[in-house]
């Protein structure tokens, strides 16, 4: 994920997005990409407008679009009480749904996520679900990391498996879910690829 | 092109912004360090500049040092390293550091207390010495300040040192960002070295009770930061780097242990650490190397030629600024995670040149105005205008009119601390009144 961003280098093999080497042009993949790693990326001492301002600074987002952009945002994130707050005021939830403000703001055509419900409660984990399920609807593809399987299960249109550094298997939740003998959760069909 | 000026105006705003905040968010402590640092750097920048010029000729100290751009990129320097310290820190300052634990606890604060001490009378000593006379009465000052340079860079070492085998548990950051002021101790002590040992050769006139009254007035005025230093809020936020907080409960379990071990580990950790890590190993041949060599040079060109001298002269500057802008960038948040704009398609360069600026800007914009203030006051008192005078000046002000401050909006009663600087500032104030 952080080699796509154009945050690490590659060690060996490719990395492609939107038919384009990253390190050859990582401007160009970074202008259509959003990136939230698990560990939201916030200035902490701006407040939520200030924040998303800023963002659409650097991602030279003009700036009547921006607010307008930034306004929806808030309000469809349920930000709008706390919109006066700084970052580092604000619950773990809030950060994540932030940051997810921020990486919108210039309307990506990829997400890249790690761990996006990590520490986040209940309510806040279902909004964002909901939030990534509306862009996905949009025609924007999400890149999703994580542990947690029945997030996968249910986000997923397709599913890699990565094991010790490698993709072992990948497919439709159903297909690895269904990959073993009789009816099993996508969970117990992992553990039982990965042993 | 207009889009771009404004997106560049924005950026600049955003940092101004985020400087101000972390500013007011830091501890006190964090703020006087910062103030305490951007003094020090300065005083030590202008004195090694002084110093290359005066070798590669007769002495023109004011004249030199009234130059408009050498000014700007001291400042620049001394405030990015300064603000860098509160940019880094300004929201760390509750957790733990080794020392709060070891048995040696006593004696860092002792350590720290008489280097900040010694090292804030110091290197105005260092400043002034140029311009005046060779009496005996100077001579004795002179030898003091060598002395105390001498114990302050000794205890700095020791610091440093400490700091190392710190920071080999973790990584380097910090250790790396210290070598900056390191350098420029030595620099300075080097210089004034040279200065004692020619200070037959001065040709300015004597203005003895001038030195004197500059003389006292700094010595009250770095009062407060021992002061400040023996407090523990101070001291832990002095310690708290993100190097040091990234430390995990396990880390500091272990620490006691760690520390028994620390006369090996002094001796091997800092270095393993830095072969292991290329990218530190290259920050610092940078810095030291880099600055070596072209003290090397400096020295050199001015005996053979006075052509170039002037833009010799800042190299060195110029070198420092560049890496302790460097070390301050790298290690300005926590280097192991990424910030948005790591990823966003900004140019580095263009947020880079932004920060240097945004962040030279208040401090130059402050120095102006203090010498200003400085030149009105010498003015009316009958002084001539000189840079050692204001440089007291700024230490003066801005230690009373900061500090005191700072307490209050911390809705701290009025402590001791406050009131001392109050006197301070009043004695200071009529000292150089008479």
């Amino acid at each position: 994920m952080r080699c796509l961003i154009g945050l690490t280098t590659v060690d060996y093999g490719s990395v492609r997005a939107f038919d384009v080497d990253p390190r050859e042009k990582p401007l160009e993949v970074r202008r259509r990409t959003a990136y939230l790693p698990d560990d939201p990326l916030l200035y902490e001492h701006l407040t939520i407008v200030e924040f998303l301002e800023y963002v659409s600074v650097l991602w030279n987002v003009p700036p009547g679009a921006a607010r307008a952009k930034a306004n929806e945002l808030i309000a469809w994130l349920e930000l709008t009480p706390h919109q006066s707050k700084l970052t580092r005021d604000l619950s773990r939830g809030m950060k994540q749904k932030l940051a997810l403000a921020g990486a919108l703001l210039h309307t990506p055509d990829l997400i890249v996520l790690d761990e996006p419900l990590t520490g986040v409660d209940l309510v806040s984990a279902r909004h964002i679900k909901d939030c990534l399920k509306s862009l996905q609807k949009r025609g924007v593809t999400i890149v999703l990391a994580t542990h947690m399987m029945d997030l996968a299960e249910e986000m997923a249109d397709r599913i890699g498996i990565i094991h010790a550094g490698k993709i072992i298997t990948e497919g439709t939740p159903q297909e690895i879910a269904g990959s073993g003998v009789g009816p099993r959760s996508l969970e117990s069909a992992v553990l039982a690829i990965v042993k | 092109m207009k889009s771009s000026i404004k997106t560049q105006l924005r950026i600049f705003q955003f940092e101004l912004l985020t400087i101000k905040r972390r500013f007011v968010a830091a501890s006190p402590g964090f703020r006087a360090l910062s103030i305490s640092t951007f003094l020090m750097l300065y005083c030590a920048l202008q004195t090694l500049a002084a110093s290359v010029k005066w070798l590669s000729g007769p002495l023109h100290y004011s004249e030199f040092a009234s130059s408009q751009l050498m000014r700007v990129v001291v400042i620049s320097m001394c405030a990015y390293t300064a603000f860098g310290v509160v940019r880094n820190n300004a929201s760390n300052f509750s957790k733990y550091e080794l020392s709060d634990i070891s048995p040696s606890y006593v004696h860092v604060d002792l350590a720290r207390v008489l280097a900040l001490w010694f090292s804030g009378m110091a290197f105005p000593l260092f400043l002034f010495s140029p311009i005046y006379n060779a009496t005996d009465l100077i001579t004795a000052l002179q030898f003091y300040g060598l002395v105390g340079a001498g114990v302050a860079w000794s205890m700095m070492l020791w610091m440093i040192w400490q700091r190392l085998c710190v920071q080999a548990f973790g990584r380097l950051g910090n250790a790396l960002f210290l070598y900056t002021p390191m350098l420029m101790y030595v620099a300075t002590a080097a210089s004034s070295l040279v200065l004692v040992h020619y200070r037959h050769e001065l040709t300015s006139p004597s203005r003895t009770d001038q030195l004197i009254t500059l003389f006292v007035t700094t010595l009250i005025a770095s009062a407060p930061f021992p002061l400040l230093a023996s407090s523990r809020l101070f001291r832990r936020s002095i310690q708290d780097q993100p190097a040091i907080v990234a430390r995990t409960d396990k880390n500091r379990a272990e620490a006691p242990r760690r520390f028994r071990s620390a006369a090996f580990v002094m001796l091997r950790s800092p270095w393993v650490s830095l072969l292991r890590n290329t990218s530190d190993m290259t920050e610092l041949g940078k810095t030291l190397g880099g600055g070596v060599a072209i003290i090397c040079i400096l020295s050199w060109c001015a005996r053979n030629t006075s052509k170039y001298e002037s833009l010799l002269v800042l190299l060195p500057t110029v070198l420092m600024a560049l890496s302790a802008s460097q070390i301050s960038w790298r290690y300005r948040f926590n280097t192991s995670s990424p910030q948005i704009d790591d990823i966003s398609p900004a140019p580095p360069s263009t947020l880079f040149l932004w920060r240097m600026v945004s962040l030279a800007l208040p401090l130059c914009v402050l120095d102006a105005a203090l010498r200003g203030l400085a030149w009105a006051i010498l003015h009316t008192s009958g002084f001539s205008y000189g840079t050692g005078a204001d440089a007291a000046l700024v230490s003066i002000i801005i230690s009373t009119n900061l500090l005191v401050p700072i307490n209050k909006r911390t809705s701290q009663k009025p402590t001791l601390l406050a009131s001392f600087e109050l006197v301070t500032f009043v004695m200071a104030a009529t000292l150089l009144m008479l």
